[in-house]
C-alpha cells in the first residue's frame, strides 16, 4: 500500500520539467486528491451514505456544500467520490495501456501475430463505443468492478494501432537493423530499442484514457447504467439530474457544480502534469531519438495529440510520420 | 362502495360529471414520458399505461367507470348466469365507428375472438371460453371458470374493434393500413409522429355518447427533466410529477394547478419466500419493522407519506381493509425478532430507484447487510421471472381496480414478472383467492378479500414501502381533471377519463 | 497500390462478416427478453400478459426457435435487404431507421463540419505562432472545454438557454403538428423551426468536438512551419495568408480528414447523449430505447448500421490516405 505512494510521486517529480509551474500545481493537486481519497473516512464531515440533514438544503455550517435529495452530505460524497474517480481512472488507464502496448508491440514486431491482432483491434474499433459499453454492462451487470473491466478491456484498440505504427517505423531504423545483424534476439530488440521508441506517446495515452474513464463513468451513470449504489462524481450528477424538478429548484449550484468542477480539475491536472513530463522528456532525450520524433523538435511545447480523445488516431500518426521520413 | 362494483342487473345509472362549466377547449396537450406505439389494440406498446389510456379515447369498451363505480357504456345492460359462467351484454343502439359503420354485436364477438389469436397486451382475455352473437344487439360470453373481475377488468378494459376492418387483416401486428385506428370513441386519430412519439387526436363530431368538449387532444413524449418546465412555458397543458413539491411550486398560481389522484402507485419489496433466511416469517417481519417507511415515503415523494399497507391494497380505494397489523417503525422489535443474528440479503432494484440507499442504513442498524444490485428493467424482470433473487424492489400501478390481482400475483397465472417474483406458498391464501374470483355476491367477496389482506399482513410475502399519488400539474383554463373510482380501467391513476372530455 | 487496395478490401470484408455475426449474437445474450419488458420509468405497470398470450407472441416473433434457426433466417432476410420487424414498435425496422437517420446524420454532419472548419482555422492561427499569447489562450480554452463531459455541456446549455433565457425549445427535433403552410414559405418556416430546435444540440457537439480539431490542427501546423518547402515559400516573400492557404492547409488535410472520417463513423454513439438530453428523435436515442426494451431486430440492425458506418469511414480514410501518400510521395519525395 505504502510503496506506490512514496515512489510514484518521487518518480513523477524527477520526470517533470523544472520550469513548468502549471505541471507542479497539477502534480500537487493530484497528490492532494490522492491524500483526500486515502483519508476520506476521517476527512469527510459525515458518513456520505447516511441521511444527516434535511433533503435539498443549501450550504450551511454543518453541511458546507449542502445536502442532496436524500439529505446526504454533498461535501462528504465529493470526498468519497474522489476515491472512486481515482480508482476508476488509474485501473482503467493501467489495463488499457498495458493492453495497447502488448498488442501494439506484438503486432508491430512479430509478423505472424499482426493479422489476427489487428483484426481484433479493427473489430473493436468498428463497434459503436457508448452503445457497446451499455450493451456489455447490461450483460455483465453494472457494478463498479464490471464498469472498470469493460472500460479497460474495450478502450485499448486505438492506441494499439498507434503503438504498432511507431514500432513499424522503429523496426526499420538503422540501429535496429544493425542490432539484428549483430544477432540480438527479438525480445531483446523489443525491450531495448522498440519499447523506448513508443514511450513518446505514453503520456498522451494516459491522459486520454484517464479522461475517457472519468467521462465514461459519469456518462454511463447519466444514462442509467453506472454503478448506482456506489458514490462517485458521476452518480452524484446522475442523482442531481434525476430530479424531475431540477430546473425548477435552485439546487443545482450545490448539487451539480461541485462534481462538475471536480471532474474538470482532475482532467486538467492530468493534462498539465503529462504536459510537463512531455516537455521534460523532449528537453532531455531529444537528441538520441531524433529520427523517430523529428516533429518534437519543431512542435515542442505541447504533446501533439493531447486532447484528441475518441480520436482513434489510427492512421494520422503513422501517415504523418511516414511523410516526415520521406521528406528528409 | 363495493356494492356498486358488481351491480350485475341493469345498473341504469347515468354518469355524474364534474359540474364545472363545460366550455369547449380548442386543444389540450398531454405530456407523457414514452412513445406508446401505434394506437390500435394490436400494436399499442405495453410499456406504461400511457398507451392503454390513449386507446380509451379512440376506442370504447363494454362498460366504463366514473367517480362512483361501474357504468354502462357500449353495453346498456348486462346479466350473469347463476353458475357465474355465462354473461350476456345488451348493446346500446346508435353507436357508430369513426367511418360511419354501426357498432354491432358482431363487432364485439369478433374483437374477443381476435384477441384469442392476437392478445391485447394490456389485459388477458384468457378466461373467456367462447363469445357469440346471441341476438341482434346481444352478445353472450361463456367463461372457463367463474370470474368476478370480469365486468371491471375485461368488459371495462378490453377495447372493441371494428370487424369490417380487421376481418380481412391476416397479421394485425404488422398491419399498416390508414384505417387501423378506426374506433368508436370520442376522438379520431388524425396524426401519429412515430419518431417523436406524438399523437394528434381530433374530436369525433358524431360521437354516440355526447358532444366532445375538447376539439383536439395531443399527446407528446417529453424528456424527464423538462416535464414541468414545458408546462410552465405553456407548451403542454397536463404533465405528471411523482414529486409532491409541484404543489408548492404552483402555489398561488390560479391557472396552473395540481390534481392529486388516489395513491394507486405502489412501491414494494417482493420477497422470495423460498430462499433462506426469507422463508422465516420472523425475518420478514423484522425487515418490516426495521424500515422507517414513513421517512422513506416522505423523503422520496416530498409530500405527505402514505406508508405501505401490509395488506397491499392501498387506502382510499374500495377494497382496502383498514384494520390490519401495520408494522410501525420499531428497530428494537426488529432486532428482537432476528434474535441477535446477522444476515446479508441481496436486493435487486431499478437503477433509477432511490429507496435502496435509504433502506441500507436502516437494515444495517438491526443487523441486516443489504447487498444492492441495480439493474435495468429487462434484467430485473428476468431475475424475478426465474425466481433468482432474494429481495426485489418494484414500483408499479394496477392496485386500484378489481382486487383479483392479489390472487394473480401469487398464483403463477401471469407471466408478468412482478407476479412471478412474488413467491408465496400459502394454502389458505390460494384457496381464498380462488373463492373470491368466483364469488359473485359482493359482500361475500369483500369478506374474502379482507381475509386475504389479513393473511398478507401477517405473512408478509411482500412488504409495501409506500403508496404513491400521482401529481398532475395542469392548466385549469383548458382541462378539468377527474378522479375515477379505483382508477381508470384496471387501476390507472390518470386524470383524463374520457367522461371529462365529453358532454353527455 | 492495387494490391494494397485489394488487401484492404479483403480485410474489411472479413470484418464486415464478423460484425454481422456479433451484432446478431450480443443482443440475444442480454438478460431479459423483448416480451417481458414492461417498465416505464418508475411507473412500471404490471402488464398482465398471460402465459398463453406470451407463447403466442413468442411464436409470432420466432423467439421460440433455436438460435441457429433464427440466425439463418436473419442472414436470409439480410441478404434480401430485409431488416425485419421491430418487436416493441410495430413497424418495419427499415422504416424506423430511415425515419430517424436524417436527424442524426444532419445533426452530426452539421456540427462535425462546423467543428472541423472552426477547429482547423483556430488551430492554424494558434500553430502559426506557437507559444504566443493567442496560442496559449486558444489551447487553454479548448483544453478546459475538453475537460467537461458532453452530457454536462448539453444540460448546461439546456439550463441556460432554454430554461433560463427561454430562447430555444426545451425538447424535440421540431414542433410536432405545426402548420407551416404550403410552398416555399412553408418549407422555410419548417426549416427554421427545425433549426431552432437543433441549435443547442449542435452547439453541444461543436463545443465538445472542436477542441480535438484545434489541437490536432495546431500541432500539425506548428510542425509544418519549419518544413523546408514552407520555409522556401516564406523566403520567396509570399504573403502569410497565401502560404497558409496554398502550402500549409493542403498538408494538414490528411490528419484532419482521417479524424473527420472517424468521428463521422461514430454515428450511433456520437449523438446518443445529446439526443437523450434534448429529445432529438435520432438513431442514438432509438438504440438506447431498443436496448432497454431488448428489441432484438431493431437493436441488431442499429448496431449493424453503426458498425458498417464505422467500417466504411475507416475504409474511406484508409483509401484516401493511400492516395494522398502516393501523391505526396511524388510531390515532395
Amino acid at each position: 500500500m505504502s510503496s506506490p505512494f512514496v515512489f510514484l510521486p518521487a518518480a513523477v517529480c524527477s520526470m517533470v520539467d523544472r520550469r513548468s509551474t502549471l505541471a507542479w500545481i497539477a502534480g500537487g493537486f493530484l497528490l492532494a486528491l490522492v491524500t483526500v481519497s486515502v483519508t476520506a473516512p476521517s476527512l469527510a464531515p459525515h458518513d456520505p451514505r447516511l441521511t444527516t440533514g434535511i433533503p435539498l438544503t443549501p450550504p450551511s455550517r454543518s453541511h458546507p456544500l449542502g445536502t442532496n435529495d436524500l439529505g446526504q452530505d454533498v461535501l462528504s460524497q465529493l470526498i468519497f467520490g474522489a476515491r472512486a474517480a481515482l480508482i476508476v481512472a488509474a485501473v482503467v488507464a493501467g489495463i488499457s495501456t498495458v493492453l495497447s502496448w502488448t498488442v501494439g508491440l506484438m503486432a508491430g514486431y512479430f509478423r505472424r501475430a499482426e493479422a489476427p491482432l489487428m483484426a481484433v483491434t479493427d473489430l473493436l474499433l468498428a463497434l459503436p463505443n457508448i452503445p457497446l459499453y451499455l450493451l456489455v454492462l447490461t450483460l455483465l451487470g453494472p457494478s463498479r468492478r464490471n464498469l472498470i473491466l469493460v472500460l479497460g478491456l474495450l478502450s485499448w484498440p486505438a492506441f494499439a494501432r498507434v503503438v504498432r505504427s511507431v514500432v513499424l517505423q522503429a523496426r526499420s531504423a538503422p540501429y535496429v537493423e544493425a542490432s539484428k545483424a549483430l544477432g540480438a534476439s527479438g525480445l531483446f530488440i523489443v525491450h531495448r530499442h522498440v519499447l523506448p521508441a513508443t514511450l513518446d506517446v505514453l503520456p498522451t495515452k494516459i491522459v486520454l484514457t484517464v479522461r475517457f474513464a472519468v467521462f465514461a463513468e459519469a456518462t454511463l451513470a447519466f444514462l442509467g447504467l453506472g454503478s448506482a449504489g456506489t458514490i462517485s462524481w458521476g452518480t452524484m450528477l446522475n442523482w442531481a439530474f434525476a430530479d424531475p424538478l431540477l430546473f425548477e429548484r435552485p439546487v443545482w449550484p450545490w448539487l451539480v457544480l461541485p462534481p462538475t468542477f471536480a471532474i474538470m480539475s482532475l482532467i486538467l491536472a492530468t493534462v498539465w502534469l503529462s504536459d510537463g513530463i512531455t516537455r521534460a522528456r523532449a528537453g532531455v532525450i531529444r537528441r538520441p531519438r531524433r529520427n523517430t520524433s523529428s516533429q518534437k523538435v519543431v512542435a515542442p511545447r505541447r504533446p501533439r495529440l493531447t486532447l484528441t480523445p475518441a480520436a482513434r488516431p489510427r492512421f494520422a500518426p503513422s501517415g504523418r510520420r511516414r511523410s516526415c521520413t520521406r521528406r528528409r | 362502495m363495493a356494492g356498486a362494483l358488481t351491480a350485475l342487473a341493469v345498473p341504469g345509472r347515468t354518469p355524474v360529471i364534474a359540474a364545472t362549466a363545460r366550455e369547449s377547449a380548442a386543444l389540450v396537450r398531454f405530456a407523457w414520458w414514452s412513445d406508446v406505439g401505434v394506437p390500435t389494440p394490436f400494436q399499442v406498446s405495453a410499456v406504461g399505461p400511457g398507451g392503454a389510456v390513449l386507446l380509451s379515447l379512440i376506442y370504447d369498451t363494454l362498460t366504463w367507470k366514473d367517480e362512483d363505480g361501474i357504468i354502462p357504456w357500449l353495453a346498456s345492460e348486462w346479466g350473469v348466469s347463476d353458475d357465474g359462467l355465462g354473461y350476456s351484454f345488451h348493446l346500446i343502439e346508435g353507436a357508430a365507428w369513426h367511418d360511419g359503420e354501426p357498432v354491432t354485436a358482431a363487432d364485439v364477438a369478433f374483437s374477443f375472438d381476435a384477441y384469442t389469436r392476437h392478445p391485447y397486451r394490456w389485459m388477458s382475455t384468457e378466461v373467456i371460453d367462447s363469445v357469440e352473437v346471441a341476438a341482434e344487439h346481444v352478445v353472450a360470453f361463456q367463461l372457463k371458470r367463474p370470474y368476478a373481475a370480469f365486468i371491471e377488468d375485461i368488459a371495462g378494459v378490453v377495447p372493441i374493434v371494428p370487424r369490417h376492418i380487421w376481418e380481412s387483416v391476416d397479421d394485425p401486428i404488422a398491419y399498416s393500413g390508414a384505417d387501423r385506428s378506426v374506433g368508436s370513441g370520442p376522438f379520431k386519430l388524425a396524426d401519429y409522429d412515430e419518431s417523436q412519439g406524438a399523437y394528434r387526436l381530433v374530436a369525433n363530431e358524431a360521437y354516440w355518447r355526447g358532444r366532445t368538449v375538447v376539439q383536439e387532444w395531443q399527446q407528446f413524449t417529453v424528456p424527464p427533466e423538462a416535464r414541468v418546465q414545458v408546462l410552465q412555458q405553456g407548451e403542454v397543458d397536463i404533465t405528471l410529477s411523482t414529486d409532491a413539491s409541484v404543489r408548492e411550486l404552483f402555489g398561488g398560481d390560479d391557472r396552473l394547478q395540481v390534481f392529486e389522484t388516489a395513491p394507486l402507485s405502489i412501491v414494494r419489496l417482493a420477497i422470495n419466500t423460498r430462499r433462506p433466511p426469507l422463508d422465516q416469517h420472523a425475518v420478514r417481519q423484522a425487515i418490516a419493522y426495521a424500515l422507517d417507511r414513513q421517512l422513506i415515503a416522505e423523503t422520496i415523494t416530498r409530500g405527505p407519506a402514505i406508508p405501505g399497507s401490509a395488506g397491499v391494497i392501498p387506502p382510499e380505494t374500495p377494497w382496502y381493509n383498514p384494520s390490519l397489523q401495520q408494522y410501525a417503525y420499531n428497530a428494537d422489535r426488529a432486532r428482537e425478532l432476528l434474535g441477535g443474528k446477522r444476515y446479508t440479503l441481496d436486493l435487486i432494484a431499478d437503477p433509477s430507484a432511490r429507496e435502496p440507499e435509504l433502506m441500507a442504513p436502516m437494515l444495517e442498524e438491526v443487523g441486516i447487510t443489504l447487498n444492492v444490485q441495480q439493474v435495468d428493467a429487462a434484467t430485473r424482470l428476468q431475475l424475478l421471472a426465474d425466481g433468482d433473487f432474494q429481495l426485489a424492489l418494484t414500483s408499479h400501478i394496477g392496485v386500484g381496480g378489481d382486487p383479483d390481482y392479489l390472487r394473480r400475483w401469487y398464483s403463477g397465472e401471469e407471466t408478468n414478472a412482478f407476479a412471478q417474483g412474488s413467491i408465496f406458498d400459502n394454502e389458505e391464501f390460494a384457496r381464498l383467492g380462488e373463492e373470491q374470483a368466483a364469488a359473485l355476491d359482493p359482500e361475500e367477496r369483500r369478506e374474502l378479500i379482507f381475509r386475504m389482506q389479513e393473511i398478507l399482513a401477517e405473512e408478509l410475502p411482500t412488504i409495501v414501502l409506500y403508496h404513491r399519488r400521482f401529481y398532475w400539474a395542469y392548466d385549469s383554463a383548458v382541462f378539468t381533471p377527474m378522479e375515477t373510482w379505483g382508477g381508470l380501467m384496471n387501476g390507472i391513476p390518470f386524470p383524463n377519463n374520457k367522461l371529462t372530455l365529453i358532454d353527455s | 497500390m492495387v494490391a494494397a487496395l485489394c488487401r484492404l478490401l479483403l480485410r474489411y470484408a472479413v470484418l464486415g462478416v464478423a460484425v454481422v455475426l456479433l451484432n446478431f449474437l450480443i443482443p440475444r445474450l442480454l438478460p431479459g427478453d423483448p416480451l417481458s419488458f414492461g417498465s416505464g420509468e418508475g411507473t412500471g405497470p404490471a402488464v398482465p400478459l398471460s402465459g398463453a398470450a406470451k407463447a403466442e407472441l413468442q411464436a409470432y416473433y420466432h423467439l421460440d426457435e433455436p438460435l441457429s434457426r433464427q440466425l439463418v433466417a436473419y442472414l436470409g432476410d439480410l441478404a434480401r435487404g430485409d431488416l425485419g420487424h421491430s418487436i416493441e414498435r410495430p413497424a418495419p425496422v427499415r422504416d424506423l431507421i430511415l425515419d430517424r437517420l436524417p436527424w442524426t446524420a444532419g445533426l452530426l454532419s452539421v456540427s462535425l463540419l462546423l467543428a472541423t472548419v472552426t477547429g482547423t482555422a483556430l488551430g492554424l492561427l494558434a500553430g502559426w505562432a506557437p507559444g504566443r499569447r493567442l496560442d496559449r489562450l486558444l489551447v487553454s480554452v479548448t483544453g478546459a472545454l475538453a475537460a467537461i463531459p458532453e452530457f454536462l455541456v448539453a444540460i448546461g446549455f439546456l439550463l441556460v438557454f432554454a430554461v433560463g433565457f427561454g430562447w430555444f425549445p426545451l425538447f424535440g427535433g421540431e414542433s410536432v403538428f405545426a402548420d407551416y403552410g404550403d410552398g416555399r414559405t412553408g418549407a422555410v418556416r419548417r426549416a427554421s423551426n427545425i433549426a431552432t430546435h437543433l441549435i443547442l444540440p449542435a452547439a453541444t457537439l461543436v463545443v465538445v468536438g472542436v477542441s480535438a480539431f484545434v489541437l490536432l490542427a495546431r500541432d500539425t501546423a506548428a510542425g509544418l512551419r519549419h518544413a523546408p518547402w514552407i520555409v522556401v515559400a516564406r523566403a520567396k516573400g509570399l504573403p502569410a495568408r497565401q502560404v497558409a492557404w496554398r502550402h500549409v492547409l493542403p498538408n494538414m488535410a490528411l490528419p484532419i480528414l482521417s479524424f473527420f472520417g472517424l468521428r463521422f463513423g461514430a454515428l450511433l454513439g456520437g449523438a446518443l447523449v445529446v439526443e437523450r438530453v434534448f429529445g432529438v428523435p435520432g438513431l442514438g436515442l432509438l438504440a438506447y430505447q431498443a436496448l432497454r426494451a431488448r428489441d432484438y431486430p431493431l437493436l441488431q440492425a442499429l448496431f449493424l448500421l453503426s458498425s458498417l458506418a464505422m467500417l466504411v469511414a475507416n475504409l474511406a480514410v484508409d483509401v484516401i490516405s493511400l492516395r494522398l501518400l502516393a501523391r505526396r510521395g511524388v510531390l515532395h519525395g
